[in-house]
């Protein structure tokens, strides 16, 4: 199930708010538990039953490595247990085909068959919460979480289940068994879960209708193509963070309290401060768990590139089992380790307007790596960016891309906090509180209405 | 009232989710859809097997969305939002000047469809022996140019026709892109909130075929007008503000004596003895006041006519030029191959030679000739040797 859906928003979360503040603060986590994982059924209910097992091995393995964690050695057979069984789990499940398809390529083993297993959504999101959980628990970060329903409900919480924020356990381990839900809280998690939803619902699915059209190259042009990854690079950042803020929301107004995913990242003056402000969780989990205990940069120069190398293979990796999201990490890979040992001193000398436009160029390019699987339809599409060949712009290119026009310039201003800040200026004023109040109708209103419209579709040659 | 205006966004959003919500189980249900012409989703069906293979989580969504409370309001609102966002030049129907509603032409219209479509027609004619014409109606947005919106996308009508020309053989291409140009000072000849042609238009390709066949066209009727025609261009736009059209049908004394069957080809046909079915005038969309609609073969005899017979191979563009054309013809067999049934008595070739007939008509929008590529090959049912 999806937060910007009429099924979400009109029986689900409505059905849900009312049973939570109805129950006694004792039931709560376990109705949380349940719903949640009817939340994650929904798409594809047999997929329950992953969850509850993966959560039942980790609760064990929590109970055993807080058990023997004064015999180092269990406790680090232990460890590595865990997350041999939590990367076969995602590796099992995301990888398998992908896997498969790159070993046929060997001589002699092109007849093997490519497994056809069905992604379970939100895996990538949770086993990394897991295993934060594990690994914390053997850096005495925090204790073993007696309470199944507890665990699980971690593991579960529908906000942040499908799409992250990766939230550590040792972050809201307080705030599983004690947590204050509060109306001011709620009224704040309203906020972002509006804005959150605002941004999905009215920026970033009519920026990916206009991706879609302009995606396949054609007879777009250079500034087709060029408007066309424009589309995806503000659809792609108003759809992740949009999400975020309405997982956000969602976890105030059930009391709970996640961290920032992003911070206008595309802001940004390097590629450095770009992977500072984007999906910042990840960053952190990567931080963490891989490049700290890899020696980070306490290290020579060859090893903490091969660090930084290891690591961006990883996160690419983690975006998609495919050769073209390995291609894009280790793009930023390169770009980062560049940034750190050359262009770091020079991006500070440079005016603000060229970095700036430095750190987008690159990030916009980036994004015809990420959004093409097929490497071939990716090399075409970059020509089409750079060169002529296809012309300036199509007769269709260009109606489409004047219609999205003015969306395109508001979501543009957008992704710079001076629209945030100027609103939360005045709606501090004296009734500053009546246009806050009809910005959440117009939103309200707008957004199912779009959602309603999808779903209108005539059928006119039916019945004639 | 210090609480709302601390808190109004979390009061205003449990009020606006909570109201729709009860109203969504308490309103009453519409079975049908006028506007969408289809039947609205009934209430999903609980059972473990449909929980288990997703089937009830559908239903439940399409039962919810079909059914919301206010939904056409809500589709008009989505409509008008894009609108003066600036989207209506990416729109299926655009927002064109003096109330016009046109639609934009297909995505998956294609020159290629054009031409195997009028090879078919051509092949067709020529293993039958058929005197053949054909008479493609440009789309609305090419005729009406200058009713668009200044943004929109091309309409490739003049690569069309070159398609056709190109394939037709033997049959004469009744080229009517003149006669349907609207100038300012000419009467409109399409609907403003339907694709089709309006009488006038219909009189146009009346005209167009009758000269093209040198035979005189008719002009003296009793016109009847009804109002409150909302056509696809409405239904489909969610521009709930536009005004309807009215509808017009010619009444000529020769053709007086009609008798109208109309059945898909299979088994006995229903008899009528008029070219209007005026039940459908208390739909919103009213062109099926002309022969009823669709359907896949409909027969129309007048005794009266000076004229034999005519084979019409058609769209819906046809119906409302035909009510003319049957003043010249005693016999005219009109065969929609979208719904000619694939089990029908007789195939097209058979009821060509079974009723001895000599002249056909090809009369399709140009929308239809350049999107639908698989009817034009029933044509070819039993005499698959004919085949381009």
């Amino acid at each position: 199930m999806v937060f910007s859906s009429l099924i979400f928003l009109f029986l689900y979360f409505t059905f849900t708010l009312t049973v939570y503040y109805i129950l006694p603060r004792s039931a709560r986590n376990p109705f949380l538990f349940i719903v949640s994982l009817v939340f994650y059924g929904y798409g594809e209910p047999t997929l329950i039953l992953l969850m509850l097992f993966s959560v039942a091995v980790n609760f064990v393995f929590g109970l055993q490595l807080e058990k023997h964690r004064e015999h180092r050695k269990t406790a680090r057979t232990l460890l590595v247990l865990n997350v041999v069984f939590n990367l076969f789990l995602l590796g099992f499940f995301k990888y398998c085909a992908f896997f498969v398809d790159t070993v046929k390529l060997l001589p002699g083993l092109d007849g093997l068959q490519t497994p056809a297993i069905p992604l379970p959504i939100g895996i990538s999101f949770y086993t990394f919460q897991t295993m934060s959980y594990i690994v914390d628990v053997y850096r005495g970060k925090c204790r073993a979480q007696r309470n199944f329903v507890l665990l699980g409900t971690y593991v579960a919480l529908f906000p942040q289940l499908i799409a992250g924020p990766i939230v550590r356990y040792v972050d809201v381990e307080e705030q599983l068994g004690h947590r204050r839900e509060s109306f001011a809280l709620f009224n704040n998690g309203t906020k972002l879960f509006l804005v959150g939803l605002a941004k999905k619902v009215l920026i970033a699915n009519p920026m990916g209708a206009l991706w879609e059209v302009l995606k396949p190259a054609g007879d777009n042009g250079i500034l087709g193509a060029w408007i066309g990854i424009i589309a995806f690079t503000l659809q792609i950042y108003f759809d992740f963070s949009g999400y975020s803020d309405m997982a956000r929301g969602l976890g105030n107004m059930f009391g709970f309290s996640f961290v920032k995913n992003f911070d206008f990242p595309y802001i940004s003056k390097s590629i450095t401060e770009f992977w500072r402000r984007w999906h910042m969780s990840l960053g952190t989990w990567f931080r963490e768990y891989v490049y700290i205990p890899l020696g980070g940069n306490r290290c020579r120069v060859p090893r903490h590139i091969f660090n930084l190398l290891v690591v961006w293979f990883l996160t690419g990796m983690w975006h998609g089992a495919s050769w073209n999201f390995i291609l894009w990490g280790l793009y930023f890979g390169v770009l980062l380790i560049a940034e750190k040992y050359w262009l770091h001193r020079l991006l500070q000398k440079l005016p603000a307007f060229v970095s700036h436009v430095y750190a987008l160029f690159f990030i916009v390019l980036g994004w015809v790596l990420f959004d093409f699987t097929d490497l071939q339809a990716m090399w075409a599409y970059l020509g089409s960016m750079f060169t002529l060949s296809n012309g300036v712009i199509g007769a269709e290119a260009a109606a489409y891309a004047l219609s999205y026009l003015p969306l395109m310039l508001v979501a543009a201003v957008l992704c710079a906090p001076f629209a945030r800040r100027v609103f939360l200026r005045v709606t501090s004023m004296r009734f500053g509180w009546v246009l806050e109040a009809a910005t959440t109708v117009v939103v309200l209103l707008l957004c199912t209405a779009a959602l309603v419209g999808d779903s209108y579709n005539a059928f006119l040659y039916f019945r004639f | 009232m210090k609480f709302i205006r601390s808190y109004s966004p979390a009061v205003l959003l449990l009020v606006f989710l909570f109201t729709l919500s009860v109203l969504f189980f308490a309103l009453p249900k519409q079975d049908y859809s006028e506007n969408e012409k289809r039947v609205l989703a009934e209430p999903p069906l609980f059972s473990l097997e449909s929980l288990i293979d997703g089937q009830f989580m559908t239903e439940t969504e399409s039962y919810l969305s079909d059914h919301f409370p206010f939904r056409d309001a809500f589709v008009g609102l989505q409509s008008y939002y894009e609108l003066v966002t600036g989207r209506g030049g990416a729109a299926e129907i655009y927002y064109g000047k003096d109330g016009y509603l046109i639609a934009a032409q297909s995505d998956s219209a294609s020159d290629e469809t054009v031409r195997t479509n009028t090879q078919n027609y051509a092949a067709f004619a020529a293993h039958l022996g058929l005197e053949a014409s054909l008479l493609p109606v440009p789309q609305a947005g090419y005729s009406l140019a200058d009713k668009l919106p200044a943004v929109h996308r091309p309409f490739e009508d003049d690569l069309f026709f070159e398609a056709v020309d190109a394939a037709k053989g033997a049959m004469t291409l009744i080229d009517v892109r003149e006669d349907l140009q609207a100038g300012a000072d000419r009467t409109p000849l399409y609907f403003k909130t339907d694709h089709h042609l309006n009488m006038n238009g219909a009189f146009a390709l009346y005209n167009a075929y009758l000269r093209s066949r040198s035979m005189t066209p008719l002009t003296d009727y009793a016109s009847e007008t009804y109002d409150g025609f909302y056509g696809t261009g409405y239904s489909k736009s969610g521009y709930w503000g536009a005004e309807p059209d009215v509808i017009e049908l010619f009444k000529s004394e020769l053709a007086d004596e009609v008798t109208v069957t109309l059945g898909n080809g299979v088994g006995e046909p229903a008899v009528h003895d008029s070219l209007f079915f005026y039940d459908h005038l208390e739909n919103m969309d009213k062109y099926p006041l002309y022969l009823d609609g669709n359907h896949g073969l409909v027969t129309i005899t007048n005794p009266e006519a000076p004229e034999g017979k005519l084979l019409i191979v058609k769209d819906s563009f046809a119906h409302s030029a035909v009510t003319l054309l049957c003043q010249h013809y005693r016999e005219i067999y009109m065969v929609d191959l979208r719904y000619y049934s694939d089990s029908a008595d007789l195939t097209v070739a058979e009821l060509v030679k079974q009723h001895g007939l000599q002249e056909a008509l090809f009369l399709y929008g140009v929308d239809s000739l350049a999107t639908d590529s698989s009817s034009s090959f029933k044509l070819f049912y039993g005499i698959e040797e004919a085949l381009p």
